[in-house]
């Protein structure tokens, strides 16, 4: 799609349309991928899209 | 009918995202626009509200191809222009040379910018009275020009959500109404809303169960019998 984010189908979407001065905090849905991790290997996963909500995390390239 | 400046939902090209290495700012003047912008917005003579009615209302050829920092930078100029600070003269000589009234004293002080863009500028106002929609409430969105409070005038309700049907999710309290601060008219606070609204209600091609979340203003809506 538009920033290459490929979705699922079945996958419900919810679009935060910002219209007034309200922000919203992306929190990124964790991938199963990544359960047992703690935090500093955790915010390897993280990328600033997946806080914007325009990105999934994604597995860091060498761990 | 839809101004050229609201293309929420319809098709406007390939968005390119930055990547992850890309400088914040693409041009140093970039950097200078953002600074002058919220350097001359603290001497409290418009709100982020006018500017963007400012930005909006950019001749159509200028809005469609002007880059984002172009249309602040005109947009800014413009204001300055009208509201008296420079006139054309000045900015075509690149002196500020007239003799006017002393500048505004709230000058924003190098010391106090960082604070100043931690925090922002709240829109938030205490309430004055209690909302007249309910949570969970069925609303019907009004058409955008019937938000206008002068005309042409400033509106945050997009076109897509016009005259639509949707289900009152949150309520934020009173914010600023941009429709009346835009143009000098008053805060005006309003109750603020978070309307859900079925994407299949909005758009001729959706899948189902998904939505669209807006904000709306109380003076956009009507409740739906």
């Amino acid at each position: 799609m538009e920033f290459g984010v490929n979705i699922p189908r079945k996958q419900k979407i919810r679009v935060w349309d910002s219209t007034a001065e309200i922000r919203c905090l992306v929190l990124p849905m964790r991938p199963a991928a990544s359960f047992g991790l703690f935090e500093t290997a955790l915010a390897k996963w993280v990328s600033r899209n997946s806080m914007i909500g325009t990105g999934l995390p994604q597995a860091p390239a060498t761990p | 009918m839809r101004p050229y400046h609201d293309i929420g939902g319809s098709r406007a090209g390939p968005v390119k995202p930055d990547k992850p290495k890309d400088p914040i700012f693409e041009y140093s003047w970039h950097k200078r626009v953002l600074g002058l912008t919220v350097a001359s917005g603290a001497m409290g003579a418009w709100s982020i509200d006018t500017l963007r009615f400012r930005r909006e209302t950019l001749p159509k050829e200028d809005y469609q191809s002007y880059t984002y920092y172009e249309k602040w930078l005109v947009a800014l100029n413009n204001l300055f222009v009208s509201r008296g600070f420079v006139d054309l003269e000045e900015i075509e000589n690149g002196v500020y040379d007239k003799i006017r009234q002393p500048l505004n004293p709230k000058t924003l002080r190098a010391n106090a910018v960082p604070s100043m863009l931690a925090t922002g500028a709240k829109a938030s106002r205490p309430s004055s009275g209690t909302p007249t929609l309910f949570i969970g409430e069925k609303v019907q969105t009004k058409r955008p020009s019937d938000t206008l409070l002068q005309s042409p005038g400033h509106t945050m309700l997009p076109h897509y959500a016009a005259g639509k049907t949707g289900v009152i999710l949150f309520y934020h309290g009173h914010h600023v109404l941009p429709n009346s601060n835009a143009h000098f008219l008053g805060e005006n606070p309003e109750p603020l809303y978070s309307v859900e609204f079925s994407s299949e209600d909005l758009w001729i091609s959706a899948e189902p169960g998904d939505s669209v979340i807006v904000d709306c203003w109380e003076s956009y809506l009507e409740p739906k019998l």
